[in-house]
């Protein structure tokens, strides 16, 4: 509920209005991740429309670090899942991700970058 | 800097936001877009955070021209608890190694460190509760903070485990884990994902210490490959102005 008097924009409230609409409805989700891997943006796919996704055909990996999933709004679907799977280009998985988890690195491999 | 761990578990929050600015480094702090601006802001000064929103996790080029189809958006880490790994370098720039101090004096105590002529003055650029690790000689591996600064040397309360010898190599640095509220700064590199060693403790942007990572298994990788781990202080999801 929300009082209905004038009142000042908070920052929180300016952020919420910068927060990206996902897919447009015109849009088929197939054509709308494409786009996104072609941009090499993170891709966040619940775990209804992950399957539809093969990474490694557009050299995409799952953040599958210390922690399985991500919360997120779904790329495909448009649900808050908080078991979303989040994918992230290979080249840019050591730029945000610490390696220490890196996924490829084997269960007991060493810190080693 | 790269998300390494969240304080509280769970799982790392990812939203995507509008952009007001070019992003196109990776990892950078993200700022709240203010009133009139079209988006998020991407990090600009390596002295200050205000109302972080988290790290970029991809990048994107802002557009104003109708019709280009590019609406410019990031996906964003907004966990407030979120720890970041934000490497340790010397310059503005980042990738460069951090700076280190090859002790010219043996201390039998094991608790100061004297600087050759050359090194960094730690006391004009205060190093003061900031750390000290040793990375060749006899007590590489060990790690203390610093508690008190001179224009030649370093001092530590509890002593390394054995003498510091002529020609140790230490890597120090302006920070400690869980400092005090006066030392809860880092000063970033001009792109915002490392963070530097060669600034006086207490100066730089709003970031909260929660460990220090050396690789002791080199000098050359302790150079290059360590790492502080951090906390964005002025987070715009936790309780801030």
């Amino acid at each position: 509920m929300e009082v209905l008097v004038k009142r000042q924009w908070r920052r929180k409230d300016i952020l919420a209005s910068f927060e990206a609409p996902l897919r447009p409805g015109h849009r088929l989700a197939g054509g709308w991740i494409a786009d996104h891997a072609a941009k090499r943006h993170a891709i966040s796919l619940c775990s209804f429309c992950t399957h539809k996704f093969n990474p490694k055909s557009v050299g995409y990996q799952r953040a599958s670090y210390l922690y399985p999933w991500s919360i997120a709004r779904c790329d495909d679907c448009k649900q808050v899942d908080p078991r979303c799977r989040l994918y992230v280009a290979e080249e840019t998985w050591d730029k945000v991700f610490s390696p220490r988890h890196h996924g490829r690195r084997g269960r007991w491999a060493l810190d080693t970058a | 800097m790269r998300l390494a761990y969240l304080l509280s578990g769970g799982a790392p929050h990812v939203k995507r936001y509008k952009i007001g600015a070019d992003c196109a480094t990776l990892g950078m702090p993200i700022e709240a877009g203010i009133a009139g601006e079209a988006g998020v802001q991407k990090f600009a000064d390596p002295t200050v955070i205000t109302d972080a929103v988290g790290i970029n996790v991809d990048g994107d080029t802002f557009s104003t021209t109708q019709g280009a189809g590019n609406e410019g958006v990031i996906g964003v880490i907004i966990n407030p608890d979120a720890v970041y790994q934000a490497r340790i370098c010397t310059t503005a720039t980042s990738g460069t190694q951090s700076q280190i101090i090859t002790n010219s004096a043996a201390s039998t105590g094991g608790t100061v460190v004297t600087i050759t002529t050359g090194d960094q003055d730690p006391s004009g650029t205060s190093m003061n509760e900031g750390f000290a690790a040793c990375i060749a000689g006899g007590n590489v591996g060990q790690i203390r903070k610093v508690t008190s600064v001179a224009a030649t040397s370093v001092t530590v309360t509890v002593p390394f485990e054995r003498t510091i010898a002529v020609g140790d190599v230490f890597m120090v640095g302006p920070w400690s884990p869980a400092p005090d509220v006066t030392g809860d700064q880092a000063q970033l590199t001009t792109d915002g994902i490392e963070v530097r060693n060669d600034i006086a403790q207490g100066t730089g942007a709003e970031i909260r210490g929660v460990e220090i990572g050396i690789d002791f298994s080199s000098q050359a990788n302790a150079r290059q490959r360590s790492y502080y781990y951090v906390l964005l202080d002025d987070h715009l999801f936790r309780d801030n102005t």
